[in-house]
């Protein structure tokens, strides 16, 4: 695993602008960067990212499988009564789930560390599925690299064909509507991403703001026109879904969610110590326990402080002997914590290096890399793509 | 090689494409003409029974294919045609159909309102054929006619949703 500098492709902004790539710079700061890409082995890839994505992957499936059939886990999960029958007929039902990023701390020798699974609301897809791609195929062309080189990303391929089959054994000829929060380009940016391939997929598709969701009074949610909304793909998270005035009216609902209810099991940080208490000792597993446990000597003197509910490294603080070494701070502070091992991110060239791993469905698709100058991945890191080179 | 070969955009890029001919695959569901063959069939219970067809009822008017003239409409369903207030027409109801998914509770049933084209055939409001009307009870009908409807309805409120920050996913720490 090397990081190697690399001229970046003249006009790349325009092209970034009219493939749909608005928010390749965030607030002025560069987010997409392709001054540098990582090189990969393909053994590296497929030994140290791939095996454990799909393990780590199944493990979570079982935890779900155990944990809405327990009320003591569901509550440790921190969803609200009301929804557990709803989460857990999901569950049974095996509605259909898209996607999902894993975050892994990796540096090239020693076993991939799971951070944890963005499994509801990942971000960073269109960059990592597409443009990512498209500067690899373009720096080929460019003959800036030789065509013999590769890259870990069927991530677009496997969306559309996971989406041909939503379409083929649910929405048919009916619309799947894709919505996002008003105030985020970014979102905006992902969630039409998303609709592209669904359209690619044969599906019928529309679009509405969260905020623009109504609801009939048979309790069924509509769109700006009162219709009915038959699917949605939504990103936003359910544990705010299950917080708010429009929450009660879910479980009536008749409307196919994407991702499905039962990903919000995953998505939650107190599986982390969940999966330890099941596979403690596991190579890719950090040691993890809920604060208000009494933790394993396997925990050490440095750990991670991290609220069950939390996004882009908010409220995220390392902790040494008791004390607070580094701290972020951000609005998450009314969901619990769960403390997990001191697993610093490797430093390649003075930058802290993240990987997120594809799930698409239930198979590893893909990687995408993100770099920032502190030791805490946040919302104002770079994405930097990679290749495989033997 | 661990890449996809070709890659495009329809709506975000500027060579828009769609792919189609996906074949649907085959489902079962539940057709019956009335609450008593519901009942009589014994797969599911009597009060579910009544629900699942008051709902089908209700679906009915906002589902049912419309139609300017009458006779237009008695040529597809052969049947009776009512006419609404809005002066259009539509097929009188003749049965209803449930599809249910492995594992699923009762309140997942997606019901569908049956209607009769030529020759006893049920039909959905899409004029998808959905078996027999003089065999009641389990059929095998395509995954499409069975999707949930988008339906016309009324809004009594918004923005129940949407009262937190934009949900960008973490990227660990």
């Amino acid at each position: 695993m090397l990081r190697i500098t690399s001229a970046p492709r003249k006009d790349w902004t325009k092209l970034a602008e009219s493939l749909g790539f608005k928010f390749h710079t965030i607030g002025g700061e560069a987010y997409w960067d392709e001054t540098a890409y990582y090189q990969f082995t393909m053994e590296q890839v497929e030994q140290d990212i791939e095996d454990p994505t799909a393990e780590i992957h199944q493990m979570c499936l079982h935890l779900v499988d155990k944990a809405v059939n327990s009320e003591q886990m569901m509550a440790r999960l921190r969803i609200p009564r009301f929804f557990w029958d709803y989460v857990r007929e999901s569950w049974l039902r095996r509605d259909s789930h898209l996607y999902g990023r894993m975050d892994f701390s990796y540096d090239g020798k020693s076993p991939a560390k799971f951070y944890e699974y963005n499994a509801d609301t990942p971000t960073s897809l269109y960059e990592s599925a597409f443009f990512q791609w498209l500067w690899l195929e373009q720096m080929v062309e460019e003959k800036k690299l030789p065509p013999e080189i590769d890259q870990f990303n069927i991530i677009q391929e496997m969306l559309i064909e996971a989406l041909v089959l939503l379409k083929k054994q649910k929405m048919a000829g009916e619309p799947l509507f894709f919505s996002c929060s008003q105030d985020s380009e970014e979102d905006h940016g992902t969630v039409e991403y998303f609709r592209d391939c669904a359209v690619q997929a044969g599906l019928s598709t529309q679009f509405i703001y969260t905020e623009d969701i109504g609801i009939s009074p048979e309790g069924q949610f509509t769109d700006l026109e009162d219709r009915t909304i038959p699917g949605m793909f939504k990103l936003y998270p359910w544990e705010f879904m299950f917080e708010e005035a429009f929450g009660t009216y879910l479980p009536g609902s008749d409307t196919l969610f994407i991702e499905p209810p039962w990903k919000a099991v995953l998505s939650n940080k107190a599986i982390l110590p969940l999966l330890w208490q099941e596979f403690k000792g596991h190579p890719n597993l950090l040691p993890c326990y809920f604060e208000d446990e009494k933790p394993g000597d396997d925990l050490g003197s440095r750990y991670i402080k991290k609220p069950v509910f939390s996004r882009e490294g908010a409220n995220i603080a390392v902790m040494e002997n008791g004390k607070t070494m580094v701290t972020v701070d951000g609005p998450y502070v009314d969901s619990g914590y769960v403390l997990q091992k001191y697993q610093p991110l490797p430093v390649f060239a003075g930058n802290h290096t993240l990987i997120g791993s594809w799930v698409i469905a239930d198979r590893p698709a893909g990687m995408g890399i993100r770099e920032d100058n502190s030791a805490i991945t946040r919302d104002s890191s770079r994405f930097v793509p990679h290749v495989i080179r033997e | 090689m661990k890449r996809s070969k070709k890659l495009q955009l329809a709506i975000m890029g500027t060579a828009p494409f769609v792919l189609s001919g996906c074949t649907d695959s085959a489902r079962e569901a539940l057709v019956y003409k009335d609450v008593a063959s519901c009942i009589s069939d014994g797969v599911i219970s009597d009060s579910v029974c009544r629900y699942e067809y008051n709902k089908a009822w209700q679906n009915h008017l906002m589902v049912a294919p419309k139609y300017n003239v009458a006779s237009d409409c008695q040529q597809d369903f052969g049947t009776v045609c009512q006419q609404l207030a809005s002066g259009e027409y539509i097929p009188t109801m003749e049965g209803f159909m449930l599809a249910a998914e492995p594992g699923s509770s009762r309140s997942s049933f997606t019901v569908i309102p049956l209607y009769l084209g030529s020759g006893g055939f049920f039909r959905t409001g899409n004029y998808d054929r959905v078996g027999s009307s003089y065999k009641q009870g389990k059929v095998i009908v395509d995954k499409k006619a069975t999707a949930k409807p988008s339906i016309k309805s009324t809004t009594m409120k918004r923005g129940g949703f949407g009262s937190r920050s934009a949900a960008r996913g973490s990227w660990g720490g």
